[in-house]
């Protein structure tokens, strides 16, 4: 089976990429695909390269950077949420006149089309809430 | 393909109504066939003459009303949860087929996706 996943919660406050995480894991141990993570809303700090785990906590951004690196899982940044929460990638940050940016690949900004397109065209969509 | 929206969230204190309501047009411009279901605090969303204003925030019912333009016909509303809030037919903002909570499993086995707001 191939799966979408469509996470609400912010790394640092909620279960939620975490919980995405070990399910996309877990997937993938059986053999299902993950073909794309849409972070939506709070989540999109998941692809700030600039958060800093404490020690002893688990790194999210690097944890799902190499599990998509390993697994060619499309992580999808949703554009519009990220922009209001101070995260840009390197063309909005040249586009809004910022003086750095944070989202790097394999983390890509685009927009809800990408949300419904990979509901669409996967087997199965699975939201992880706040 | 079909569709679901469940929408479960009160308007204004996050913005996850908004953002329920910006995904469900993105669905129906992709040419989706696409239900949307208001249950638990979602139903005060439907609530007519609403003026947050003075937030200052984008009025999700304004939002709503453009769901017909949009094609999106199949919009339900939870009975019991209307109750809950003590709402009429006659206090919404928009004509929303009233459902029982008995009959949302049935509606949800129906649909290819299901999305939660």
């Amino acid at each position: 089976m191939n799966y979408t996943l469509v996470i609400h919660g912010a790394p640092a406050s909620s279960q939620s990429c975490q919980t995405a995480l070990s399910f996309a894991r877990a997937a993938l141990n059986r053999g299902h695909k993950i073909a794309r993570a849409f972070f939506f809303r709070d989540a999109v700090h998941i692809g700030s390269g600039l958060t800093v785990a404490p020690q002893g906590e688990a790194d999210l951004h690097k944890a799902w950077k190499e599990l998509a690196e390993e697994h060619e899982i499309d992580l999808v940044i949703c554009i519009s949420a990220a922009l209001k929460r101070g995260l840009v990638d390197e063309r909005e940050a040249r586009r809004y006149d910022k003086v750095s940016h944070n989202i790097d690949a394999p983390f890509n900004f685009s927009g809800l089309g990408q949300l419904i397109d990979g509901a669409a065209t996967s087997d199965h969509v699975i939201t992880f809430g706040d | 393909m079909k569709f679901c929206f469940i929408s479960s969230h009160a308007p204004y204190g996050s913005t996850l109504a908004r953002d329920g309501i910006e995904s469900l047009l993105v669905a129906a411009s992709y040419d989706m066939n696409a239900t949307v279901l208001f249950m638990g605090d979602g139903v005060l969303q439907l609530v007519a003459e609403q003026e947050p204003g003075e937030l200052p925030q984008k009025n999700t019912g304004a939002m709503l009303q453009a769901l017909e333009m949009y094609g999106i016909e199949n919009i339900l509303v939870c009975r019991e949860d209307m109750l809950v809030f003590g709402l009429q037919a006659e206090q919404l903002l928009l004509k929303a087929k009233q459902v029982s909570r008995s009959d949302i499993p049935g509606i949800i086995r129906e649909q290819d996706r299901v999305l939660n707001f």
